[in-house]
């Protein structure tokens, strides 16, 4: 079996299976920069995978028609409260509770898939793609990849602190990885 | 992925003074409220209002960090007419450093200087960068290393995949470079020591833990999900000393690291003139560094006890060391043959050939220039360790072909923490694994063990092509 082929077979079969069973946990790290220092957050959010039509993998039963990542935005937790709660001002969660990616399609790459779909932050929607590596797993297939935005795209303010002088970059980066299991 | 919170309290916030004079100067308000301010503060804003005004900047349009473009043209009127701001070519971000935005755009480690100095705050970048005295050992430790010629071999013995393992102390690591005791890694990320000890872990090279790191000798360990090393700063109360090294010898620490080269003290000017005002007890440092009372770094922290004895730092302080623990004991700060074979008398069971980053005295003199006499004086008796300079696979290359059994680097990883946390350490150590993968095959040695001295020669002069205007490129 070619790569390509062995890839759109991988990929199909993880969002296969997942679509099967209940919604799977994925990890997200959000990193950044500021005036001060290098930060990341992180939070786990949950992968929602819809059978659908297409290649399958042998051993799986269906390919895939959709994914919906959601990440609860009251949950990210910051290496300390201050950063925590500056984060919440900044992305309040009292309104918007969560970050969500709607899959439109896919396009199979050499070690995995780039996902194209919406995300919305706020109350901001853009297309994004997303590329992720697939590698199979003892338990399942693990996902891993990261995208890069701008958070002033869609309407964050970048925190600042102290007049000013503490100013987060709005220039972030969203690490996630997680396992697809049946 | 294997990130995690840090719940430390840090605290965020810090700021310099001159970054809230740069917040003013820019403010439309300035010319109203200006002539109630003290005079030394309108001397300030009067300073930064200038520097606004000529300084050429542009703002990175993905990464919003405002950057100075100070192309070679621009500042060396030799060259010609300086012409209309424009963003640095290749050949700038080649000698001059660019700002990265991606760890995937780093060519080099020295990517990663600039986009640590861009975001990180001041003071803490002075830390890092700083040298003593006017910089001369940082200095001496860079022309070292450039000053040294290898010979290259054409033909012979494939070496197409080398093999960079390495064993120390009956270890195994997946090669000669390894991390260095840098205090305080929070300063540059809230990921920490922590971040660099996952990029470490995951590429299997040694680490060794700064006593006056920002987290525990657990958490670094815990990330990293085996035991490192341990770099131990000596205080006079020697039980003091001694409760730190039962604490991390108990959670398994394999070797303890003592560090000799600051005993008599060091002139870091830098330090000193960042911290001018306010200094380092001001309300904006304390901020940060103090917020909690009674707040102690982390190794620092629980060893109250009963007052010991206070041993003079003579070579029978080694042998104190060495009775108390059965960690194997490295001395790092060696340069001179004399003192390594005193130091293998007394019972060390290595020798860290170390100028401390040129951060210790301004000798003028490179570490890479010490290791052959101390090679020759250990006489493969024990293991001899190297850093100060190294910022290039062929540097790590050079030192090993002298005699070097690992090879350490500072300031590459923690600009690459400082820029990108665990990610920006892990390029970092890629792209001095490529380099001196391309150093072995173009020599023809498929194995560390086959570097020999024969493959570098000592030149007239040092070859230094790097811009180096503030320090930069050292």
């Amino acid at each position: 079996m070619g790569i390509v082929t062995r890839g759109l077979a991988l990929f199909c079969a993880v969002l296969g299976v997942a679509a099967v069973t209940s919604a799977q946990t994925v990890d997200f790290a959000v990193s950044g920069n500021s005036t001060i220092r290098g930060w990341t957050c992180e939070v786990s959010g949950t992968a929602e995978v819809t059978a659908g039509g297409g290649a399958a993998a042998a051993g799986f039963s269906s390919g895939v028609q959709g994914v919906t990542l959601t990440v609860p935005v009251a949950e990210f937790t910051c290496p300390n409260e201050e950063m925590t709660e500056h984060l919440m001002e900044a992305m309040r969660p009292d309104e918007f509770g969560e970050i969500t990616f709607q899959m439109d399609g896919y396009e199979v790459t050499s070690n995995g898939a780039t996902a194209t779909g919406s995300l919305t932050i706020l109350e901001t929607t853009e297309t994004v793609a997303v590329p992720m590596t697939l590698t199979e797993s003892g338990t399942g297939a693990a996902i891993e990849g990261e995208v890069r935005l701008d958070m002033t795209d869609y309407g964050v303010e970048p925190p600042t602190v102290m007049l000013g002088m503490l100013r987060v970059r709005p220039q972030i980066t969203i690490e996630f990885g997680g396992i697809v299991a049946p | 992925m294997t990130r995690r919170g840090l719940d430390r309290p840090l605290g965020a916030q810090g700021a310099s003074r001159r970054q809230l004079f740069k917040l003013l100067a820019a403010s439309p308000f300035l010319g109203l409220a200006a002539a109630g301010l003290p005079a030394s503060w309108q001397r300030a804003l009067a300073n930064e209002a200038e520097r606004r005004a000529v300084a050429p900047a542009a703002t990175c349009a993905k990464c919003g960090v405002e950057m100075p473009l100070a192309t070679s043209r621009q500042e060396y009127p030799g060259l010609g007419q300086a012409p209309e701001a424009q963003p640095p070519d290749a050949i700038d971000g080649q000698f001059n450093g660019q700002l990265i935005e991606s760890v995937d755009d780093a060519i080099n480690v020295w990517d990663f200087e600039r986009v640590c100095h861009a975001n990180n705050l001041p003071q803490h970048w002075d830390y890092l960068h700083l040298g003593v005295d006017d910089f001369e050992t940082r200095w001496a430790n860079r022309e070292g290393f450039t000053r040294r010629i290898i010979r290259p071999r054409r033909l012979g013995p494939s070496a197409n995949n080398p093999d960079l393992s390495t064993e120390l102390y009956g270890q195994q690591f997946e090669s000669p470079l390894f991390l260095c005791p840098v205090a305080a890694n929070e300063g540059y990320h809230t990921e920490g020591e922590a971040g660099a000890a996952r990029a470490a872990g995951t590429h299997g090279i040694l680490q060794m833990q700064s006593h006056s790191s920002s987290q525990s000798y657990d958490e670094i360990m815990e990330a990293r999900g085996e035991p490192h090393w341990f770099q131990l700063y000596t205080v006079p109360d020697f039980n003091v000393n001694q409760r730190v090294i039962d604490r991390v010898e108990s959670a398994g620490c394999p070797v303890l690291v003592w560090t000799v080269d600051l005993i008599g003290g060091s002139n870091r000017e830098l330090v000193r003139r960042t911290l001018q005002g306010d200094g380092y007890e001001g309300a904006l440092c304390q901020n940060c560094h103090n917020h909690q009372p009674g707040y102690q770094r982390p190794m620092r922290a629980g060893l109250e006890g009963p007052a010991g004895e206070r041993y003079p730092y003579d070579w029978d302080y080694v042998k104190r060391l060495r009775d108390i623990t059965q960690m194997k004991l490295v001395l790092k700060g060696i340069v001179t043959a004399e003192e390594a074979e005193l130091a293998v008398d007394a019972g060390a069971d290595g020798i860290f050939v170390s100028n401390h980053g040129g951060r210790a005295e301004s000798s003028g003199w490179a570490s890479i220039d010490s290791l052959p006499e101390v090679v020759q004086a250990v006489r493969g008796r024990v293991p001899v360790f190297i850093d100060s300079g190294v910022r290039r696979g062929t540097d790590i290359f050079k030192a090993l072909a002298l005699g070097a059994d690992a090879v350490g680097i500072g300031r590459p990883y923690v600009w690459g923490l400082g820029g990108f946390g665990e990610d920006g350490v892990s390029k970092v150590i890629d792209l001095l694994h490529d380099e001196l993968r391309i150093a072995m095959r173009q020599t023809r040695t498929a194995a560390i063990d086959q570097i020999t001295s024969r493959m570098v020669m000592e030149g007239k002069n040092p070859i230094m092509m790097r811009e180096s205007r503030m320090g930069f490129g050292l």
